[in-house]
């Protein structure tokens, strides 16, 4: 599985941090929206892009923030796996460690997450998808990290893409 | 300064009052016909010298009255300015698990932050109703925002992330905009002060060991009052 980092670039009119990513020889992919984009993670290399303090001006300078998914994101998203391909096989909250909260329901569904948040005020920590076609696994965390099987078909990449924008700007974005 | 700046109006105030008082009597008293010397003949005081003396004290005493309504007026204005226009105070102050927080740390666990949820607690105290009306239609705007700009700040309840309208989003530069008299209507009688809260998620960009303070900046400057609590990034 591969992990990257959402992250958006809030100063639309310079050019995209991307370039810079190019000349690093840093991996990422880009949104549809080309302000929208992640990039390979790991905690080490991220963290020793970023010390690099021209790269880091060059991040400051555009305004790039990183992804939080809040509970409000992963509900309000989790009402609209469908449009993405994909559904919800399992929920971890930072409260339950055991994960045994959510078992004490009949099915999961974002309404039993819902539940789980509502009553005990928990927070969301990470989801995890299957794809519809491929069944591949794609996972989301808290800290703006998406996580995807090799093997999505082109369909199922490009919705990936519209997930990844969608985190980044809002419900907006699939205009509901 | 202020003291010899009151201390040197009164003086000429003072000048000014002797001067119109000399200058009337002699206009008045060199003009035989007028009518208070008329007044006194009528009555028996003929004497140029006793008509003279009534006539400047008469002066004196209108003069005296005009000054004290002016000084009246005067009076009266300030109130209506302070009652009108009297500023807006807003309180701003940072909880994290509902207690005052003045400092935040974050440390790192496997090469990253874990992030904290900070709640804003901005206590408005209104005043003037002309200055609530003033910045209800400038769109007071308190902007907290963390210098230097190495946090990231995501808001509990983002409102235009779920495409509604927004009385509090996040600015380009990661500063929490909060439109504080959005829901205030004016005309009301009460002028009790009233709390908002707003809890956000701050997360640094990067891990380095790093200080940032919260500041903050008001779109339409009046009152204002606060802790700064920092952040340190170990």
């Amino acid at each position: 599985m591969q992990f990257y980092k959402i992250l958006r670039q809030r100063k639309i009119n310079e050019d995209t941090f991307c370039n810079l990513l190019d000349i690093q020889n840093y991996d990422y992919i880009t949104g549809n929206n080309k302000n929208s984009f992640a990039i390979k993670y790991n905690p080490d290399n991220y963290n020793q892009l970023l010390n690099n303090n021209r790269i880091f001006k060059e991040y400051s300078s555009r305004a790039i923030q990183q992804l939080f998914v809040t509970n409000q994101k992963f509900l309000a998203i989790l009402n609209f796996s469908e449009i993405f391909n994909m559904s919800m096989v399992s929920c971890l909250f930072v409260e339950d460690e055991e994960n045994m909260y959510l078992e004490e329901y009949e099915e999961l569904s974002v309404e039993s997450v819902e539940d789980v948040v509502n009553r005990y005020g928990f927070n969301i920590k990470e989801v995890t998808y299957k794809t519809y076609d491929s069944k591949r696994t794609i996972v989301l965390q808290k800290n703006g990290v998406i996580g995807f099987d090799n093997g999505l078909t082109e369909t199922e990449y490009q919705k990936l893409l519209n997930f990844i924008d969608t985190l980044n700007f809002g419900l907006r974005v699939i205009d509901v | 300064m202020k003291k010899p700046i009151s201390d040197f109006i009164n003086k000429t105030i003072k000048i000014i009052v002797t001067f119109l008082v000399t200058l009337c009597t002699a206009i008045i008293s060199s003009n035989n016909t007028n009518i208070v010397y008329d007044f006194l003949s009528q009555h028996g005081y003929s004497d140029p010298t006793v008509q003279k003396v009534v006539l400047s004290a008469i002066i004196v005493a209108v003069i005296a009255i005009l000054q004290e309504l002016l000084g009246l007026l005067y009076k009266a204005i300030l109130w209506i300015i302070k009652c009108y226009f009297a500023r807006l105070t807003v309180e701003i102050g940072y909880k994290i698990n509902n207690r005052n927080t003045e400092l935040i740390k974050f440390k790192p666990v496997g090469g990253e932050y874990e992030e904290k949820q900070l709640e804003i607690e901005l206590k408005i105290i209104p005043a003037g109703k002309i200055s609530i009306f003033i910045f209800k239609i400038l769109k007071l705007q308190i902007e907290i925002f963390f210098n230097p700009q190495i946090i990231d700040v995501t808001l509990i309840n983002d409102q235009e992330w779920i495409n509604e309208n927004a009385s509090t989003r996040v600015s380009e530069n990661q500063a929490i905009c909060i439109n504080v008299l959005e829901n205030y209507r004016l005309g009301g009688l009460s002028m009790k002060p009233y709390i908002m809260t707003e809890s956000i998620i701050i997360l640094p960009k990067r891990v380095k060991r790093d200080t940032a303070y919260i500041d903050f900046k008001v779109t339409s400057a009046m009152g204002k009052k606060f802790v700064v609590p920092y952040v340190i990034l170990i």
